[in-house]
Formats: C-alpha cells, structure tokens, sequence
C-alpha cells in the first residue's frame, strides 16, 4: 500500500516536472512566435499592398520623409 | 643457362630499381604532404596571430584613451573646491532639504483631498504649508548670490590658470578658456572672502528658519484621518530633524578651507563609488559610476533571472522528454530566436511589451500590487524581459549540449539501478553536465551585460539610482546602463576631453566585468566538472 502511494506519487511528480519543462520551452516558442508573428503582420501592411502590383514600391523606393525637419522656401531641410 | 641467369639479374635490377622508386615515391608523397600541412598550420597559425593583435591593440586603445581620465578628474574636483563650488553645495543641499520638506506637504495635501477633507480644512492646511514654503525664500536667495559668485570666481580661475591642475582644464576644455577670456579678472581672495561671508549670513538665516518653523509646528493644522496623520507626525519629526542639523551646517561651513588639498585618490574613487553621473552641467560635471554599474545590473537580473529557468528547463524537455519529431523543431526554432537583430527587439519592447506592461499594472485587477501603477513604460523590467529571450538561446543551445554530451552508459546505469526519468534527470544527467550548464549560464550573463540597443531603447535612460525604498517596486523604475551611455555619449563629446575619456573609463569597467565572468566560468567550470570519460 505505501510502495504504491510511493510510486503514484514519484509518477505524479515526474509529471507534474515534465510538463513544467514542456509550458517553459513552448513558452519561449510562444513568445517568439508573437513577436515574429507581429513585426511581420505590421511590417506586410507597409510593404504590400491589397492592389497590383501589390507591393507598395513607393515605400521601398522613396527616401525616408521623417529625416526632414522643416520646409522653407518650398524647399526641404534638414 | 645463361639465358636464365641473365633473366635472373635482369629480374634482379628490376626488383632493387622497383624497391628503389617505391621510397623515393613515399617521400615525395610525404613532402607535399607536409608542405601543405605546415601551410595551412601557417595560414591558421596567422590569422591567430591577427586576432591577437587586434585584440591586443584594442586593449591598448582602450588604456591609452581613458588612462588621462584620473589626471583630469583630479584637476575637476580641485577646481571644485579652490573656486568655492563645494561650499555652495553645502548651502544648496539645505535648501533642497527645505524644498523636500515642502513637498512632502504638498503629498500630505493630496492624500487629504483624496481622503475627501473639506474644504475649510484644506485652506487652512495650505496656509501652513505656504508658510513653510516662505521659510526657505531667504536660504534660496543665499544660494542663488552664492552660485553666481562661485561661477565669477571659477571664471577668474580658469582665466589665470591660477589653480592646481590648471594646464589639464586649460589644454581640454578650449571653449571654457574662452568664455573665461570674457570675464572681467577680479582678485581671487577679494572674491572667496566675499563668497565665505555667506556663512554667517547662513547663520542668520539658519536662526530666522528654526523661530518660524517652530512657531509653525506649535500650531499644526488639523488633519481628519489617522493615515494623514501618521505621514504629517512623521514630516514633523523629520522637519525637527532638519533644524536641529543646522548650526551642525554652519559650523561645517565655518570649518571648510578652499586650499585644503584633494587627495589623489579622490579621482578613482569618486569615478568607482561616485552617485551622480552629470555631465555639460553649467555647475559642475561628476563621473560616478555607480549609477550606470547598478543599471546594469539590475537589468542582467532580470533578464537570467526569466532566461536561465527557461532556457535550462527548455534544454532539458529537448534532450531528455521531447519526442524526435518535437526535437527536430524545437531545437532550431529557439536557436533561430537569436537571429532577431537587437534593434527590431528594442523596438518591439519600445511599441509592445512596455506598453503592454503599463497597461496590465493599471488594470483593476492588479492593484493589489503595492508599486502598482507604474509611471514608465521603459523600465528595468521592460529591458530584462527583452534581454532574457535574447539570452535564451545561448542558454539553451549550450546546456543542451551539454545534456546530451553525458555518455550513455550513465544514463543506463541509473536506470538499472531502478531510477526513474525525473530521478536520472535530476540525479544524474544533470549533475554530470553542471560545468557546461554553469558555463552556458555565463555566457548568457556575457550577452546580456554586453547588449546595448535594447538596453539603450527599453530602460529608460534615467541616470540615477532606482529607489530601493519602493522594493521590488524599483525593477520598474528607468535607469541607463554602462553599454548604453557609451553609445549615447560618445557621439557627442569633445575628443580628449574629461567627459569623452570618462565614456572609455566605463569601457574599461565593462572590460574587467567581463573578463572576470569569463575567469568566474572557468573557475566554476573546473570545480564542477564531473568525470564523464
């Protein structure tokens, strides 16, 4: 009777440890996955588009506006 | 006959001139054999060589620029002192006592409106704490008098060059000389007795606080509740705390001596131990370290503190419980986590997590928490949580190795002896790979302490100590770290000057700290290690 209790609780722990390791590495895939998942949702709604070509050429071939800081004289500065 | 003996000496010459060639042969073979051996030796034996030397001339860099540091800081906090901005600070830490005070009144204030004080009680509460308030008017007047004859006396200074380490301010800071150039040349010691005079006017001032307050202390205001109560006794307590520390103060300020000589030591060990880390200030520029040391550690807590259970309890799942075709995507799926550039990471914390962790602590739900809401969404916790799936890999990779390194038989024999998994696990695989599990967890600390973008991007970037007070509070506290200040700075400073030699001083810091992780490993590693073989 207590050999048994003894190993169903050796079982139960076993277990109980084995799935810990199980959430901890699924865990981290988890989290990469969200994030993988997030800078590709985000980043597709930039570079593609939902009409041909359906890639959003003005995107990847204009120079970045954010690097101007102020118009003057109908002209960009820096 | 003869036929068959000249058959036989031919065959003869044949067999010596067949065992002849067949050496020659062999040492040719074994000639370019050894040419190409000590050629690849020589090309690999090289590059070592390179990697030594680059390496090497890198340390060497690294100790040329920031050696000047010492001599420089030395120089700084003697001009501290010979221009009289030590003795200002002496007034200015009263006065921002006094303000300190005033502005736990202001708490107290808001505790009572929160508490619902009407509206009567709340006048009269800031009556008395506008009287307070008025009672540090004539300190801060001082201090202002003060700080501007201290700033035209170290002007004069810098203009004569007339105080210790003068040719090591003069030769770095150009711009200072000059705006000095500009300044009117006045008699230094006319200059230091007219600032000196400050003490007996703080004595006076001193003596008109402790009558106001104390006549304001006789008549407190009446507060409704026990809790505001209880912060009100204890701001009385340390409001009589301040007074009676004051004639302490003057006779400090009466004790203090422009020439006494700053000792040499002072340099390292207000750069090693030193709290402030201030620099273009228009006062005075302090290089203390600790602020930044702090930073990062707390950041390298938290981030092993979430990855090394992670990452060890995801090595052992993959090399021990897994099945084969979990094996064959967990393994490079994790390993692949590493390929996510720093920046993307830090950006994702900035946009994501942070926001995330703001919003979670200002949910109803997890107001038990007592440091909860936070302030900042870029905090220590932020930055660590960031760090730690960065440092995962590393982790996981390398005590997986390890796991799967421990040789069968040990395996087998555990469970012969009539072990199960877990216990195999526990007792005996991981025992047997602890050095390499203890060197993976290293490395990590390795990555985590030398990371710099994330950092730079998720932890805030306050210089300064967090509050311990708040406890576990302080882990969502912003701080800088030693990576991130180098990289933040060192486009800005002067070459050569304090400041720019300062940014390599902490270089140096991260170098050792380094350096003594990687000694720490192997030491640990050799202590360790468990005959496997």
């Amino acid at each position: 009777m207590v050999a048994a209790s003894s190993n169903s609780r050796r079982s139960f722990v076993q277990t109980f440890m084995f799935w810990t390791f199980r959430l901890a590495t699924y865990f981290v895939l988890a989290c990469a996955t969200y994030i993988f998942l997030d800078i590709a949702i985000k980043g597709s709604r930039t570079v593609f588009t939902n009409h041909a070509p359906f890639i959003n050429v003005k995107f990847l071939t204009e120079p970045p506006q954010t690097l101007y800081v102020f118009d003057y004289q109908g002209k960009k500065w820096s | 006959m003869l036929v068959s003996r000249l058959f036989r000496i031919v065959a003869g010459v044949e067999t010596t001139a067949q065992e002849l060639s067949i050496p020659a042969e062999k040492s040719a073979t074994g000639n370019r054999r050894r040419t190409a051996e000590s050629a690849i030796r020589a090309f690999f034996g090289s590059n070592a060589l390179v990697a030594i030397i680059v390496l090497t001339l890198i340390t060497i860099f690294l100790f040329r620029e920031g050696s000047g540091f010492f001599s420089q800081n030395l120089a700084n906090l003697r001009l501290y002192r010979q221009a009289g901005l030590e003795y200002v600070d002496i007034i200015r830490t009263e006065a921002e006592k006094q303000t300190a005070l005033s502005r736990q009144l202001g708490d107290i204030r808001l505790q009572q409106m929160r508490a619902g004080a009407d509206q009567a009680a709340l006048e009269k509460f800031d009556q008395f704490a506008n009287k307070f308030s008025d009672t540090g008017e004539q300190l801060n007047g001082l201090l202002s008098d003060a700080t501007d004859q201290a700033q035209a006396l170290r002007e004069t200074m810098l203009q004569l060059g007339s105080h210790a380490g003068a040719s090591v301010i003069e030769s770095e800071s150009q711009d200072e000389a000059s705006a000095a150039a500009a300044a009117p040349a006045g008699n230094e010691a006319e200059q230091m007795a007219a600032l000196r005079s400050a003490t007996d006017k703080f004595a006076q001032i001193a003596d008109s606080m402790k009558a106001q307050i104390n006549e304001l202390l006789a008549a407190p205001p009446a507060l409704t509740s026990a809790k505001e109560r209880k912060a009100f006794a204890k701001w009385k307590a340390e409001a009589e705390a301040y007074l009676k520390q004051l004639p302490a103060v003057v006779e400090k300020l009466r004790a203090w001596d422009p020439n006494k000589p700053v000792p040499a030591y002072r340099a390292i060990t207000s750069f090693l131990f030193g709290t402030q880390w201030i620099t273009a200030s228009f006062w005075q520029d302090w290089y203390g370290i600790i602020p930044l040391f702090v930073g990062s550690l707390m950041v390298s807590v938290v981030a092993l503190l979430i990855a090394v259970p992670l990452g060890v309890c995801g090595a052992i799942y993959v090399s021990e419980v897994a099945s084969p075709i979990e094996k064959s995507l967990i393994k490079p799926y994790i390993e692949f986590i590493s390929a996510i550039p720093s920046v993307v990471l830090g950006f994702f914390g900035i946009a994501v997590l942070g926001e995330t962790i703001r919003a979670i602590s200002r949910a109803s739900f997890m107001q038990w928490v007592p440091f909860f809401p936070i302030s900042e969404r870029l905090n220590v916790f932020t930055a660590g949580c960031l760090l730690a799936l960065m440092a995962v890999p590393t982790i996981f990779t390398l005590a997986e190795d390890a796991l799967r390194n421990v040789p069968r038989g040990f395996k087998e024999a555990s469970y012969a002896l009539g072990a199960n998994r877990l216990q195999t696990i526990v007792r005996v695989l991981v025992p047997a790979s602890l050095s390499g599990i203890v060197s993976a967890v290293l490395l990590g600390l390795g990555r985590v302490i030398g990371e710099t973008m994330v950092v730079l991007l998720c932890a805030g970037n306050r210089i300064a100590i967090p509050d311990f007070t708040q406890g576990l509070g302080a882990f969502f506290q912003p701080v800088h770290t030693m990576t991130g200040i180098i990289a933040q700075e060192m486009g800005e400073v002067v070459r050569g000057s304090i400041h720019y030699r300062a940014l390599f001083m902490v270089g140096l810091v991260l170098f050792a700290i380094t350096l003594a992780i990687n000694y720490g490993a192997q030491k640990l590693v050799m202590r360790y290690r468990m005959s496997i073989g």
